[in-house]
């Protein structure tokens, strides 16, 4: 066999172990997927779709699931952490792409990159010494709420929307801005005028990721929610998520019963969710 | 290149088995309850080491998941201080196997100013309808209570004598574990929560019910308790599996873990007819 022929045989069996390996990726996702669907299924078959996602009552031992009080309680967790993450996360990124050095900016990245690897229940821990206290002090009430689950959910999407920022900057071509600044507009006007709305794209996908990562955040949001079910509660008092509740409900409705069609039809929930975002991200993408 | 090795190494790692798993030639796996779990471990690996040629694999995952993983065939052990049978799980090929008995005791904050409270107070505190302390004699302090979810052995025990609305109140916050739980009433003034055994830690006060005292040597006294029992299938357990069962019904070990053993009254003579159906 000659160099060449050994080369081809390599590079054969080099994209044969790729395709494997992307394959069982693919298939795993797709095992999930059908599992979660027949399980979803199974209680679909019993119990009206949408009287479960619209409904107020979870109680799962009786057979009602409805759904809304979690889907609230997500919507609104997700919604005040990107409140507060986004604002805080673009400053950081602005002040890391136009004001600092690149030393200064790639120490910055690198603590960043250091606080998005830290662990979840990390996260939860903080907020159960820090946010909790903070919020019953505030509020005069319980200190776990919604509003816990938000900031702390804040606080873990931060470190992940502010990298995403600093690439969105970063990959602005540097003749816009000095086009800009040539023209004689100010820094400020280049930035709201030029940086920002190029960057739109690539900042809207960091935000539709930083969403994404705050509607599956488990355990940290169930540390600090409070857990209580009760109807479309206000931000100050207990409630809780989808995914909080996944992991509550678990060890009671096991698979293989019929309340844990409900689990599985949650996270279905959850995964349309994020596809949705991962899509509305990418929409401009497209049509570029 | 030495990175294509060292992946190779770290496949090779997690794929080939220990040599304690190597060396066993049957394997058991027990799964359900997180309140006996640290018990458990602990029993098995004593067992693994009379019995070399067995290793036994305990997860956790709750009382229902346990029990359903014996039902479908996927465990040859659940634990549970769940009662099969009010939840769906009639299978009378199962057969309960008690470890002992474990108190569930009420915890307050130290704030609240409470050492002990009625029946009737506590029934009125779990529906939300004591919303401040000074209601029931204790201090001036908004009530926080600290439940645990359906699934969980204490709180079927406590609604089984209380009977609270299926509701929680709007001032209860649900955690998880029996930890969880003092952490909370620990760090929330005017909290109250209950936990199974009694390693009860100083920044939380234990209080007694109807004046009875958990930490008492009369168990019968004990007004909350939940009864952690093993469960097998007899149509397919082997005798390895029952071999372990009674090792572990008949552990001295399970006082440490606040597991305490029947007494004839309480079912401990089932135990034995347990193991004299098993033929040992």
């Amino acid at each position: 066999m000659t160099e060449h022929q050994r080369n081809l045989a390599i590079e054969r069996l080099q994209a044969a172990a790729f395709l494997a390996a992307a394959a069982a990726l693919a298939a795993g996702l797709a095992f999930v997927l059908w599992m979660l669907v027949r399980d979803a299924a199974a209680l679909v078959s019993h119990q009206n779709l949408i009287a479960m996602l619209l409904g107020t009552r979870w109680d799962p031992l009786s057979g009602r699931y409805g759904m809304a009080p979690f889907i609230w309680g997500s919507a609104v967790t997700a919604a005040i952490a990107l409140a507060i993450a986004v604002p805080f996360g673009l400053s950081i990124a602005v002040w890391s792409v136009q004001i600092l050095s690149t030393r200064e900016r790639s120490r910055v990245a690198t603590l960043l990159t250091v606080f998005a690897s830290i662990p979840s229940v990390v996260y939860g821990w903080w907020g159960l010494t820090v946010v909790v206290p903070g919020l019953r002090h505030l509020t005069g009430l319980y200190g776990y709420s919604l509003l816990a689950g938000g900031v702390v959910l804040a606080v873990m999407i931060l470190p992940t929307f502010a990298l995403l920022a600093v690439g969105a900057l970063d990959a602005i071509p540097t003749e816009l801005t000095e086009a800009s600044l040539g023209l004689g507009a100010t820094l400020d006007q280049t930035l709201f005028r030029v940086t920002l709305p190029v960057a739109s794209l690539r900042l809207r996908r960091a935000g539709a990721v930083a969403l994404a990562r705050a509607l599956g955040e488990t355990i940290a949001v169930q540390m600090v929610v409070g857990g209580a079910i009760s109807t479309f509660p206000h931000l100050e008092l207990p409630g809780a998520t989808m995914t909080s509740q996944l992991l509550t409900d678990l060890p009671l409705m096991p698979p293989g019963t019929l309340g844990h069609g409900a689990l599985a039809l949650m996270a279905l929930l959850l995964f349309l969710g994020t596809t949705l975002l991962m899509r509305f991200a990418a929409m401009g993408e497209d049509a570029r | 290149m030495s990175w294509f090795y060292l992946l190779i190494g770290l496949w090779l790692a997690v794929l080939l088995p220990s040599n304690a798993v190597l060396g066993a030639t049957r394997h058991i796996v027990i799964s359900g309850a997180t309140s006996v779990l640290p018990y458990l471990k602990a029993a098995s690996v004593a067992f693994s080491r009379t019995h070399p040629d067995v290793a036994v694999a305990v997860t956790g995952g709750g009382s229902l998941a346990g029990l359903a993983a014996l039902k479908r065939g996927r465990t040859d052990i659940a634990a549970s201080d769940l009662s099969p049978e009010d939840f769906g799980f009639l299978s009378g090929r199962f057969r309960r196997i008690q470890l002992g008995r474990m108190p569930v005791v009420f915890v307050v904050n130290p704030d609240t100013g409470i050492g002990g409270i009625t029946s009737a107070q506590l029934r009125r505190i779990l529906s939300g309808e004591v919303a401040n302390w000074a209601q029931v004699g204790g201090a001036d302090r908004r009530v926080l209570l600290v439940e645990r979810p359906r699934g969980s052995g204490a709180r079927a025990a406590v609604d089984r004598r209380v009977n609270p609305p299926v509701d929680l109140p709007a001032n209860a916050v649900v955690q998880l574990s029996n930890g969880a739980v003092l952490r909370t009433v620990a760090e929330s003034p005017g909290a109250m929560g209950y936990i199974e055994g009694l390693v009860i830690p100083r920044d939380v006060r234990m209080i007694r019910v109807d004046g009875k005292d958990p930490r008492s040597n009369a168990r019968s006294g004990w007004p909350y308790y939940t009864e952690p029992s093993l469960y097998v299938d007899t149509a397919w357990s082997r005798p390895v599996v029952r071999e372990l069962v009674q090792f572990l019904a008949t552990g001295r070990e399970r006082m440490r873990f606040g597991i305490f053993p029947p007494t004839p009254n309480e079912g401990g003579g089932a135990n034995d007819r347990a193991s004299t159906q098993f033929g040992h």
